[in-house]
Formats: structure tokens, sequence, C-alpha cells
């Protein structure tokens, strides 16, 4: 290859995109790491969130059964105190 | 017969133009070698004494030129010895001894080209044209003249190319190629003006001349013929004006005016023998035998022209002597003797055939080729240096466009990266955005969970307390009031049992929500002291638990799981108790099949699957067996006891 001022200028050029086309590569790698990073922290969180949310779910149904139980077993309770006072009273 | 001057005489010639120096200098030459100096001087004096005493005495030039030769021998000197032979091959030219010059210039030639002396190769060159041009050898002559010029003009001498050129035009004219004679005369010429050389000017005005006249344009030749003498007369150059009044004398006796003509002659052939120039005095002396047999002075003619045919002959020049044989058959021929006109016609025949033969004539337009040749191949380097040079921008252009394509590529490629780039970023703010949303909304239920967990704990502290003071309550009615009445205390004791029942199922399920997971482990505890109440509350039972070993106690279940298989295992065990009439009832936890089965069996009474219909435990048994996604199995029948597997 021979070169006169302007091919010397024209290789110039190319050789600063040459090296602005590395930096936004360099940033490019950068920015998907980065991106991959915060993905995954989110995702844990995200994942913590939904194993606690699975438990509180978990818990919340033995609750709900709890509170069916208790319930009724309250209600015999009433009951049989109130059959226990008719049985005082004579009724 | 016109003369045409080469340049190698103007070398020659030079140092006649003042060869009244010529021998003081012979004397301070030779007043060095008596100073006896070194051999290397010696010898360079011995060759200048050779060079001086060329034309005033052979016999002292080659004694000196011999003894240069012998001590450039004697001492290794190569480039005395080389120019020893050069020196000596000039006075045989000299002496027209043309083939022992070209021997003894081919043997410095040889040792030039060994040390590589690229000006003494090209004077060898020139002298060896002169010597072979003289023999009317003219392909021989050119070949070497144009050897000589390849060298000068790759050494950029415009001096010896110049000489060389004027060579070339003098074989042209030899070949009665005219127009090619003039037109190298005329580039020799304008190099003449250029190097300021009034002795090469004034031989091309003569060779000019002589051309123009060969070409019958008597006026342009003689206004050249003026420039010449003019030139010549100026600066002494006797060899040159031996030449032109020649000639001059030729074109005044075409004219028919002899009288002119004879003084040119005289004049010519006075020049020649005062520079002792051989070639010249015969042609004068020819030139006076002609005018002599026209105007009728034959005695004189027949003296002057037979001397001049001696002269011609000993100095091997060649058209002399056809001139000669020429005029003497002209002279004969006026004084009507038969047998001379019959002589010299035969010897002028043989003579010009021997010149111009075939084969020279071949020889001769090959040698001429051979120049054209020259000539064209430096017209190709010229051309090939254009293409170079077209080439050369054609690569400029070349690496412009190469580089242009190359930047539209980078350039493509930085531009797909940031579009890339600025997609990537587009992509993961979207995923962010969604995952950051379903995290909000996963938190938010989270929180509103642990919300109402804790509301339900405190509802159940509270429940529990409350039962606790029924518990009290019912405890201080019995013992305080001390009723008899049987079925009321049977009452307050069923109460009491159930509230307390209620209380343990309150404790299990804060136990199981306090647990983010139960592990085996924990079930295990919380079995154990569950079977070690009931073995309390039924000794009649005898109960075993039994974990097999294989299984890890690391394995976990959710609270959900943990609660619903304890519940399991204390509904069965609590029919078996109830309803079997059991004497034994083992809970048996082991590993089939990679899964853990949990195993409640008792030796009672068993009941009729078929018959049976679901009461609240079995039902309550399969619910929480299938909320767990478990596997169920139950086995019994009458006296064969109760067996209820499941199966994790």
């Amino acid at each position: 290859m021979v070169f006169d001022w302007l091919g010397v200028v024209i290789f110039f050029v190319v050789f600063l995109v040459l090296i602005c086309t590395l930096k936004v590569s360099f940033d490019f790698y950068l920015i998907k790491k980065k991106g991959y990073m915060d993905y995954a922290l989110l995702i844990e969180k995200y994942n913590l969130e939904r194993n606690k949310n699975h438990l509180n779910t978990q818990k919340v149904k033995l609750l709900s059964d709890f509170n069916n139980s208790i319930l009724e077993r309250l209600l015999f309770i009433t009951k049989e105190l109130i059959s226990f006072q008719n049985l005082i009273f004579g009724k | 017969m016109k003369k045409t001057v080469l340049s190698f005489l103007f070398v020659l010639v030079s140092f006649h133009c003042i060869s009244q120096n010529n021998l003081k200098i012979i004397d301070s030459l030779k007043l060095v070698i008596e100073s006896k100096p070194n051999d290397s001087i010696k010898i360079k004096t011995y060759s200048d004494l050779c060079w001086y005493y060329g034309r005033i005495s052979n016999d002292s030039a080659f004694h000196y030129g011999n003894l240069a030769l012998k001590l450039s021998q004697k001492t290794n000197n190569v480039v005395g010895e080389a120019q020893a032979y050069n020196d000596l091959g000039i006075i045989h030219t000299y002496s027209s001894n043309f083939d022992e010059s070209i021997k003894l210039y081919r043997k410095a030639l040889k040792i030039r080209k060994t040390i590589n002396d690229s000006m003494g190769i090209a004077s060898i060159y020139n002298k060896l044209c002169y010597a072979y041009h003289k023999k009317f050898e003219m392909d021989s002559c050119l070949t070497y003249n144009l050897k000589a010029l390849d060298i000068y003009t790759a050494l950029g001498s415009k001096r010896h190319i110049f000489l060389s050129k004027g060579n070339v035009a003098a074989v042209y004219e030899s070949m009665n190629q005219y127009d090619n004679a003039l037109k190298v005369h005329f580039e020799t010429l304008e190099m003449s003006k250029d190097i300021s050389d009034s002795l090469g000017l004034s031989n091309i005005y003569l060779n000019i001349g002589n051309t123009y006249l060969s070409k019958k344009d008597t006026l342009k030749g003689l206004s050249y013929y003026d420039k010449c003498i003019k030139i010549g007369e100026l600066n002494g150059y006797d060899n040159t004006l031996a030449i032109v009044y020649s000639d001059y004398g030729i074109i005044l006796e075409g004219q028919k005016k002899y009288k002119e003509a004879l003084k040119f002659y005289q004049k010519s052939y006075q020049l020649s023998k005062k520079i002792d120039a051989d070639v010249e005095l015969s042609e004068a002396l020819l030139n006076l035998g002609n005018i002599n047999t026209i105007t009728g002075n034959y005695n004189d003619a027949k003296a002057k022209l037979y001397e001049g045919l001696k002269l011609s002959k000993k100095t091997q020049a060649k058209d002399n002597e056809l001139k000669a044989y020429e005029l003497l058959l002209h002279y004969y021929s006026k004084r009507k003797n038969t047998d001379s006109i019959l002589h010299y016609y035969s010897a002028h025949k043989k003579l010009n055939s021997s010149i111009y033969s075939n084969r020279v004539t071949e020889e001769i337009a090959e040698v001429q080729e051979r120049y054209n040749t020259a000539e064209r191949e430096k017209e190709i380097l010229t051309q090939r240096a254009d293409i170079a040079e077209k080439e050369l921008n054609l690569n400029k252009k070349n690496t412009q466009l190469i580089g242009l394509g190359v930047l539209a590529i980078v350039l493509s490629v930085l531009g797909y990266l940031l579009f890339s780039q600025q997609k990537l970023k587009n992509r993961q703010l979207q995923k962010e955005k969604e995952l950051s949303e379903a995290l909000i909304k996963i938190e938010t239920q989270n929180r509103l969970q642990e919300q109402r967990l804790r509301i339900s704990r405190d509802l159940h502290d509270n429940i529990g307390a409350q039962l606790t003071f029924i518990i009290s309550s019912i405890e201080n009615l019995q013992y305080g009031f001390k009723i008899k009445n049987e079925k009321l205390t049977n009452k307050l004791s069923n109460i009491s049992g159930f509230t307390k029942e209620t209380i343990y199922e309150l404790r299990d399920t804060i136990w199981a929500m306090n647990k983010n997971a139960i592990s085996l482990e924990d079930l295990e505890t919380r079995i154990s002291n569950f079977i070690d109440k009931a073995d309390v509350s039924a000794s009649s039972i005898q109960f075993d638990f039994k974990i097999d070993k294989a299984i890890s106690k690391n394995i976990k279940f959710t609270s959900v799981e943990g609660m619903n298989i304890y519940r399991i295992i204390q509904e069965a065990v609590n029919n078996a108790i109830k309803y079997s009439e059991a004497k034994t009832v083992l809970v048996n936890v082991f590993k089939k099949d990679q899964s853990v089965q949990i195993e409640i069996q008792d030796d009672g009474k068993g009941f009729d699957l078929n018959m049976q219909k679901d009461g609240n435990g079995l039902n309550n048994i399969k619910k929480r067996a299938q909320d767990i996604d478990a596997l169920l199995s139950i086995t019994s029948s009458e006296n064969k006891g109760t067996s209820i597997i499941l199966q994790l």
C-alpha cells in the first residue's frame, strides 16, 4: 500500500473510529455484565421473597385450618357450657 | 572526399593544439624521473612521457610506454598497467597500426573490467570504436560506441555523451544515412552549447556541413563550414581546420574554382603536416594531386597521388585509398595509359567491393537496429517510469479506497454496537422493571400475610388465655363447690378435657407457625412426646415408635406438611386408642423407593373398609394427606388390625 496525505488522514480516522469501536465494545461488555449482576441480585431477592411468600402462604393456610377448627371447638365449648347451665337450672 | 571527424579525435588532437608546450612538459617529466621518485609516480611519469611523445616521436613514446608497462607488471600496479596498454594502443593508432592498437586496448579493457573502472572502460570502448571506424568495420565501431554511450549515460557525463553521440552521427554518415546523421548532429550541437565545448562545436559544424553537402545542399554546407573555420581559426584547432580546408577545396573544385581550391588544399596540406596527421595529410596530397591533374600539371599530380596512396595504405585509411585509386584512374585516363587504367580500375573495384560488401551492409544494418533498439529501450524505460508513476497514483487511490472501505466497515460495526448497546440497555431495563414489579407485588403480599399472621397470633394468645381461664373456672367449680351430681361432674370434666385438647391444638399450631421449616428431627421429638402421653393415658396399650436410621434427619417439611403429618399420626393413634381395642400400636417411619413412608399400625379388631362410613377422623386423615400431596393407604380387616401408610 502507498500512502499520500489523504490516505494517511483516512487511516488515522479509521484508527480513531477503531478505538471508539473498541471502547464501545468494552462498554457493551461492562453493561451486559452489570445488567446480569443487577438482574441476578433482583432474582435472588425475588426468590427470597417468593420463598417467604410460600412459607407465609403455608402458615396462613395452617392458620386458616386452625381457625376453622378452633371456631368449631369454641362453639362446641360454648354449647357445652350452655348445656351445663341448663343442667344446673334444671331446664 | 569530405572528411567526418570522429569525437575520439577531439581528445587525441587537443594536445596537438598545444604541441609547442609538449617539449617543455617532457623536460619537466624527465626531471621528475631523475629525482628517483617511488614506483607509482615513476609509472605515472612514464605514461605521461609516452603520451606527450606520442606525436613528436613514436619511438620515444613506445620506449616510455613499454617502461611504464614493465614497471607496472613488476610492481603489480594494475591501474598503471591498464594505462600503459591504453597509451601504447593510442601510439599504435597514431602509427595507423589499428590491429595492434585493438589488441592493446582489449588488454587494458580486461584489466579495467576487473577493477570496475567505469570511466576507463568507456574510454577504451571509445578508442576501440575509433580504431574499428578507421578499419571501416562499422558494426564493431557502432557496437563499442553504444557501449561507451551506455556507460557515460549511466555516469551522467554530459561531455562524454556528447562525444559518443557525435560518433554515432559519424557512423550514420558513413552509412549514407544523412537524415539520421543530421538528427544526431543537431542533438550534439545543443549539447556542445550546453557544455561550452568550442572544439566540439567547431567539429559539429564541420560534420553538419559535410552532411548537407552529401545531401547536395551546398549553400547550407558552406555556411556551416564558415562557422567551423571561424571557430577553428579563432581557437587554433589545426586538425579541424586541416579537414575543413580540404572539404572547402573540394567544393570550390566542384565549382571549377581551381586556383582557390588549390589554396585551400595547400592550407590543409600544411596544417596536416604541421600536426603530423597522416590521414588528413594523405587526403590533402590526393586533393592536390587531383587539382594538378585537372590543371594539367601531371608531374606534380603523379607524385602527390602516389604519395597520397602510399600514406593511405600506411594509415589503413581505406576511404583515402579508394579515393587514390579513383584519382589515379582519372590521372591515367588523362594520360591515356590503358594498362594503368585497367590496373587501377581493378584495384578500385576490388577495394570498393570489399568495403561495401553485402556482409558489411547487413552488419551495419544489424548494428543500426541494435542502436535503434537501445533507443526504443530508453523510450520503453521512460514509458515504464510513466506507468510506474501512474501505478503509484493508482496505488495511492487504491489505498484511499481501501481506507474508506475499512472506515465504512468500522463505522458500521460501531453503529451496530451502539444500536445493540441501546437495545441491551432497554431489554435489561424492561426485565428489571418487570422483576421489580413482581417483587413489589410479592413483597406487598408478604406484608399483608405477615400482618394477618401477627393478628392471628394476637388472637390466638387471647384465645389461649381465655381457654386457660375456662379450664381454671371449671376446675374451681369442680373443687370449690364440691358438686355431687355425677352428670354435672362429667359434663364439667368433658368441657375441661375438650378445652385442654383445644389448648394443645393451639400450642401445636403455634409451634408449627413459629418454624419456617419442620425437620424430621423436630417431628420425631413431637411425635415421641405425643406417644409418651398416649402411653400414659392408655396404659393397656403398648406403644412403639421407630424411625429408620437410613433416613436423614435433616429432611425438611413445610409448616403445613409437618403439621398435617403430625395430625395424621395423632388422629390415627387416637383412633386406635378409641376404637381398636388394640394391644400394641406401632408408629414406624421408614424409607422405601426413595420416599419416606409413615405407617401407623395396630393389632386391634380392625374394621371393614367397605362397611365403615368415613367418620370425621378418617375424613380428616384423607383430607390432610391430600393437602400435602401424599399418598395414603388404609388397610384393615376385622380382627386383623388396621394399617395406615402415608407415603411422602
